[in-house]
Formats: C-alpha cells, structure tokens, sequence
C-alpha cells in the first residue's frame, strides 16, 4: 500500500452563520474558492497534477448543491484536470473526504487529491433542509429519530453529565481558543476572505467569546427544551427506557455555534510530493467509520477511535494528541470518559463551542488544527474524530512525517 | 329501485340519489351499496337528459361509513393481501368516475356523515350540509386501527391542507356542521329544508364538475414541499409527536401520515394507490381486527347491557370499598374518586 502524505492545509476564518455575518454575502462557492486558490498559490501547485477535488457538504441544497468542488476547482482556476466530487458524511464530511483522498491515493489509484469541505449555515440554513432521515414519516417513526440537541440532553441525561459539567466544558473550550487565536496558533492556516475588491471581509474566528465564565453561561436557557415537548423526548424515552426523563443542559453557549467556512487539505504520494517539491507535513496512519446507535446519534466517536486504532495495531497509549469536534459540550465529555482521557490531551486549543462547526468543513478544520498543534508541541501522533448524525462516527490518525 | 338507494330524475333533469341501505339504522357501505352506486353513475354519465347529480340520505342522517360488522370476520384471517389491495384500487375507479364524468355532483349531507360516508361527499364537486347541531362530520377510522380508506387521506388534505387533514385523521375528530364548514370541508350549510333546493340550485346556476386536483397547476392549500422549512418542520414534528401518543404500539396514525406524506407528492391516482397500499397493511395487521372488535362491536354491546342477564335490573354504583390498597388497588380507588363516586380505601 502506498503512504498518504498531507502536505498543506488552509481554511477560512468561520463567520457566524447569520444573516449579520461576515461571510453571509459571500456565496458558498466563491468561499471555497478562496480556500482552493489560497492552498494553490502559497504552494505553487501545478493543479494539472491534481486528480480530484474532493468536498464534504452536508446541506447539499441550493447554492451548495450540484457539487461545489469542481465549481470551486474551476472557479478558482484550477486546470481542467482536476476533477471534483462532493460527499456526505454529515458532520463529518469535511474528515470523510480527507480520508476519501487518503484511500485513493494509498491504493495507488490517484497521485495528490485535496479533501476538505464546504458550508455556508448563513445561506443554506440546516432548518431547510430535510431528507427522509427526519421528514418521511417511515423513516423517522420507524427509525425513533430525534434532533442533534435532543441527542445531546439524551447523553447527558443517560451518563449523568450536569449542566455544571457541560458549562464548565464550554469556559475551558473559550478560554483556550482565545488563548490560541491571541498567541497566532491558527494564523498560518487561516486564509483571509476578501471581496471582489480584495478588501478583507474576515481574517479571524468571529465567534469566539473571550472572558465567558460559568456565570454568563448559567443564564442562558436551554434550547432544546420545546424540541422535546413536541415529542422528541417521549421518543428518546421509548428507545432508553431506563432514561427517566430529559434533562436539557445544552444552549448557545455549549453547543457548536452555527458558522460559514471552507477548508483543504492537500494530499498524496511521497513521490507526487518530492517532484512538485512539497514538504510533507504528516503522514495518514489509518482512518475509520462506523455506526453506533442512531437516536442518541452522537456516541460514534469512542467506538471509531477503537475502530481506527485496531486497524492500526494502535492503543490509545500511543497517541499523542487528542482533537475531537466540539457539536455539544456532552460529546466530548464522554469520550474522555469512555477513552480515559484527560482534557489536557483533547482539543488543546478550543473547539466548535467557541469557534463554530460548519458542518461539511469541520472535518478539514479539526484535522489542520491537530497537525499545527503538534508541529507547535512536537509530538508524534495524533488522532482525530467527529461525531455524525445518524449515529456514526469517523476517526483518522496522523503521525509527523 | 334497489335495495340501498333510489333516484328520481327531476323536470330540470337533476338526478336525486338518495342513500338508504335497507334493513340497517344508518347508511353503510355495503357491496350491494357499492354495486348499486355504480350503476347510478354509469345511467348519470350516459343519460343526456340528466345535466348533475344530487347525492343525500333518506335516513335521519347521511351516513355512517364502512359496515364494521361485516368487516370483522373478514380481517380475520385475511387472504391475500395484494389482491385485496387490487380490488380497492379497482374501486376507486368510481369515484375517480364522479369526479371526471364532466356533470356535477352535490352532497347534500342532511345529517351524521362519517369515515366512508363524508369520503364519498369529499369526491363530489361541492358540498352543502345540513345545520344540524346533532350531526357529527369526520374520519374516524383511527379509532378502530384504520385509516380513512376511501380516499379521505388523499382528498382531504387536497382540501382543507395538509395540517388540518393530519389533525383531523390521527386524531379521528367528529366536527359539527359549523366547525367544517370554517375548515373547508364543506362548502356551505343550509338549513334541513333548504338542503336539496340549494343543492339543485348549484347545478343549475353552472356548478364546476372539476375537482381542484385536476386543475392544471394545482396546489394543495398552504403548500407541501419537502424541500421547504415549513413542509420540513411540520412532518418531523407530526412524526415525533404521533410517536408520542402511540408509544409506537398503534400503527394507523403513521400510516396515515404516510399516506398524506407520500399520496400528496403525486399525481392523485397514484396517491391513491399508496393509500390503498397502507389501508391493506392496517386491515392485515391484527392490532385493527382487535381494536374493532374490543372498541365498536363488543363495546356497543356491552353500552346495550347485552350480557345482562334478564329480570336484573340494572344497578348504579354510589360508593365504592376496597379492600387492600395497594399499588393496583389503590390506582382503582383513585379513577373512581376522579370519575366522581365516594372511595374508601382500607
Ligand atoms: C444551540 C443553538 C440552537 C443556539 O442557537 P441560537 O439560539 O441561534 O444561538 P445564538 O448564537 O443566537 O445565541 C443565543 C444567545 O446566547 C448567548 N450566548 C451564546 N454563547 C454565549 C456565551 N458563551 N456566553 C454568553 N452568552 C452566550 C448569545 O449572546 C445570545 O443571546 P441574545 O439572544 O441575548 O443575543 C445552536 O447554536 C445550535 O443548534 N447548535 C448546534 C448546531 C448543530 O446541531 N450542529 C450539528 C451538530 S451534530
């Protein structure tokens, strides 16, 4: 099998994904474009070589449909070579893609893809988007479906996670990330998104919240709690009797905040690399998904980090470094439980609570962010994961090249 | 003259049919019924005398729908669950008939008209019903584990829209006169006498004999979309909530949110078809047979005090004692404090 290198990785800064954000008036397309010219020039590809593009979206409606990583590919001037597909593995398609590129290349069947992904939450907003999974009434009665957030308050009511431990979570996961953006740990992955003028329309994380403390967030309300007395709770209930009753702990506060973005990832052979004179930066020791059950949906990531690390004839000893995506506070929370790790090897420099989760580009993001930290760290391997609706999980470890 | 329903053709040449299934206290679709209204609508289509057709009840009230106690036996060890869906999309073909014959059809509902019974008036071109605080509208087949099986799941929602038709069906709600009338589900209310005149006078005034699903560009009120938020949030929250008020232990409610869900995506015929699909399902599954057994045949006959042997009369509890309060036995004494009888418990 031939070795995945990952050579580069750029993202866009996440604007908040309203209509008062700063990268609502730019269309999903033209912000994955940017991300693709950025990651381009500033390693002076020869984009001929690239053999495909490779895009994680989850809201595959409107603008964000009939695949936006060949329009960006193109609209960014790439050559007429590098083909382009969009996936979807839901929130973590972003990763998924990075993998995606990783296999093609390890089977020897492409030489350097970029994967990655897209969302603009601003302009395809996730409320306008249904599919079978919520809206046909087989799927959803027969499949006892319930929304991310009654998922969430699911696993906090079933583990026993209080909001005092989710809130907690969420000032450490602020504190870090305006530590990291203050000390300029993201500043060689962020691209700055300019208008048609060049004029810069954001260069940095607009949704952090520097200074939050568990006072602040003790007064937000839970959002979830009308969400459950339509009748998502009694559905929970009926699939975890041994859940009493729900108790609504997520807000604004500890959940992914709703953002725009766009990341890639630059991935291929060593021999692609050494000819184009790239410098790989990791290597992509393995990587996995599964399925874990679907109503509380977002318990997939401990089971996909056993998953990947089997694979890898790994343990948990031998990774370095920790990054998994922040959806709700609770996700997290478990997997160290359920990991035995400590918050001082996961998500070093915040996540998702304080920076945002745009769905598809997540993926690309989390994975950069673990390989910047351990550049900066110097330590060997990492492991990254996010959890997915429907009940999966996906995984990948990296080790420094 | 047939045995469950006559019609007069009048001098304006409006054809009077009126429902009165002999030997029965209600009207009830019976196959003899459904034979006999075939006919009529094939002398209506053919007789170019006759210029629109008026559809009422002889009996105190319209009708009460399909006759649960013949249907009984047969769910009962039900053959072959294919052919029997066959034979309802076959007989939908009738009311797809009325609809498309090109000559109006009026229901004059003068009284009670329920599951199959308002279906037929909802495949008539316009409805009046008669204001009468006794008399109850719906489709009530969810009571007795069914869906409204004669096209109410796809002709009701292309109605009234889809939220009041789903209320209205898993919910099983009778509506007085007055109330289905602010829905839309009749067209207007007239008082008993002035029923059949004013039927009449829609004919002759130039009555549509189209029905709005076979208009071109037509759209089912309030809009259904699955690609829009308001479609998107209504369905995942009906899914949820008729999750919650089943358990998931009574299959009709989401086979009729099915049913409107899939049926109102399409063209009609083929909506009807799908509902044909889910109605076999339900009459297959026992959960239907034992509901209508249990809550309508049994049921009635226990109200009528059948079992009661004779010369016993009958014997009204005022106070009631238990003995041995513990978890079951105080939960009985608790019902009936609330159900307003003197408890005692010891
Ligand atoms: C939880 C959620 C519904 C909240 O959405 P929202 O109500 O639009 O959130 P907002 O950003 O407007 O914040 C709401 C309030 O909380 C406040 N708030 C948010 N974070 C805060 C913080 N850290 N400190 C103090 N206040 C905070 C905001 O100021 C706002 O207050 P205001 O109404 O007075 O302005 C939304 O973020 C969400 O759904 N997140 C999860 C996304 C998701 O499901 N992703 C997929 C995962 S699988």
């Amino acid at each position: 099998m031939t070795d995945a290198y990952i050579f580069d990785h750029v993202r866009s800064p996440r604007g908040k994904g309203k209509s008062d954000g700063s990268l609502h008036q730019v269309t999903p397309v033209e912000l994955l474009t940017q991300v693709l010219e950025s990651l381009r020039d500033r390693n002076e590809l020869d984009t001929s070589r690239i053999d495909d593009v490779i895009m994680g979206v989850v809201h595959n409606q409107g603008e964000q449909a009939s695949n936006p990583a060949r329009t960006a590919a193109i609209n960014a001037g790439y050559a007429e070579e590098a083909a382009g597909k969009q996936l979807n593995r839901f929130c973590a398609s972003g990763l998924e893609a990075v993998n995606s590129a990783a296999a093609q290349v390890m089977s020897g069947m492409s030489d350097l893809c970029i994967g990655g992904g897209l969302e603009s939450m601003s302009r395809v907003p996730m409320d306008t988007v249904g599919g079978a999974l919520a809206v046909d009434p087989q799927v959803a009665y027969g499949g006892y479906f319930v929304p991310q957030g009654i998922s969430a308050d699911l696993i906090a009511s079933k583990y026993g996670f209080t909001r005092e431990d989710v809130d907690a979570f969420a000032v450490e996961s602020q504190k870090r990330a305006s530590h990291a953006r203050d000390e300029g740990y993201f500043d060689n992955s962020i691209v700055p998104i300019k208008d048609n003028l060049g004029d810069v329309l954001l260069d940095h994380d607009e949704c952090i919240r520097t200074g939050t403390t568990v006072e602040d967030l003790a007064k937000l309300k839970p959002s979830f709690v009308q969400m459950g007395e339509f009748g998502f709770n009694s559905v929970a209930i009926q699939r975890y009797p041994e859940v009493e009753k729900i108790n609504h702990v997520h807000h604004a506060g500890n959940s992914s905040v709703i953002v725009d973005g766009a990341s890639a990832v630059l991935v291929g052979t060593k021999e692609v690399g050494e000819e184009l004179g790239l410098t790989p930066r990791a290597r992509i020791v393995g990587f996995a998904s599964t399925g874990t059950e679907p109503t509380i949906m977002l318990t997939g990531p401990a089971p996909s980090a056993e998953k990947v690390l089997k694979r890898c004839g790994m343990s948990k000893d031998n990774i370095d470094l920790f990054e998994l995506n922040e959806a709700f506070a609770v996700v997290v929370l478990l997997y160290m439980q359920q990991m035995d790790i400590d918050h001082e090897q996961i998500n070093v420099n915040g996540g998702a609570i304080a920076m945002g989760h745009p769905l598809g580009a997540t993926g690309g993001m989390v994975l950069g962010t673990l390989i910047d930290e351990m550049e900066r760290r110097d330590l060997n391997t990492g492991l990254v994961n996010l959890c997915i609706g429907g009940g999966m999980g996906t995984s990948t470890i990296v080790e420094r090249a | 003259m047939s045995k469950t329903m006559n019609m007069n053709v009048d001098q304006d040449g409006i054809a009077v049919i009126e429902i009165n299934v002999q030997d029965r206290p209600m009207n009830v679709i019976t196959a003899d019924f459904a034979d006999d209204f075939k006919n009529c609508v094939e002398e209506i289509t053919k007789d170019e005398k006759i210029i629109g057709a008026v559809l009422t009840s002889a009996k105190n009230d319209f009708m009460a729908g399909a006759d649960l106690k013949s249907m009984l036996p047969t769910l009962i060890g039900l053959g072959d669950a294919s052919a029997m869906a066959e034979r309802i999309i076959e007989s939908h073909k009738l009311n797809r008939a009325m609809e498309t014959c090109g000559k109006p059809f009026v229901a004059a509902i003068n009284g009670t008209a329920l599951g199959g019974g308002l279906e037929i008036t909802l495949s008539c071109h316009y409805r009046i019903a008669a204001d009468r605080n006794d008399a109850v509208l719906g489709l009530p087949e969810v009571m007795v584990g069914l869906l409204p099986g004669g096209g109410g799941t796809q002709r009701l929602p292309r109605i009234i829209g889809i939220q009041a038709a789903l209320e209205l069906m898993t919910q099983g709600k009778h509506l007085k006169p007055q109330k289905a009338l602010a829905m839309g589900i009749v067209n207007e209310l007239a008082p008993p006498d002035e029923l059949l005149p004013k039927a009449k006078q829609w004919i002759l005034d130039g009555g549509k004999a189209i029905q709005p699903w076979d208009k071109k560009g037509f759209k089912v009120p309030g809009g259904f979309d699955p690609n829009t938020k308001g479609t998107i949030q209504m369905f995942s929250v009906v899914n949820a909530m008729v999750a919650k008020n089943t358990n998931h232990n009574y299959p009709a409610p989401i086979a009729i949110v099915s049913s409107v869900y899939e049926g109102c995506q399409v063209p009609i015929d083929t909506g009807l078809k799908i509902e044909a699909k889910y109605f076999v399902g339900l009459l297959c599954d026992p959960v239907s047979g034992n509901m209508i057994r249990s809550l309508f045949n049994n049921k009635q006959s226990a109200d009528k005090l059948r079992a009661r042997p004779k010369g016993v009369d009958k014997h009204t509890v005022k106070t009631l004692g238990m003995l041995g309060a513990g978890m079951m036995g105080a939960g009985i004494t608790l019902v009936s404090a609330q159900a307003g009888y003197e408890s005692l418990f010891a």
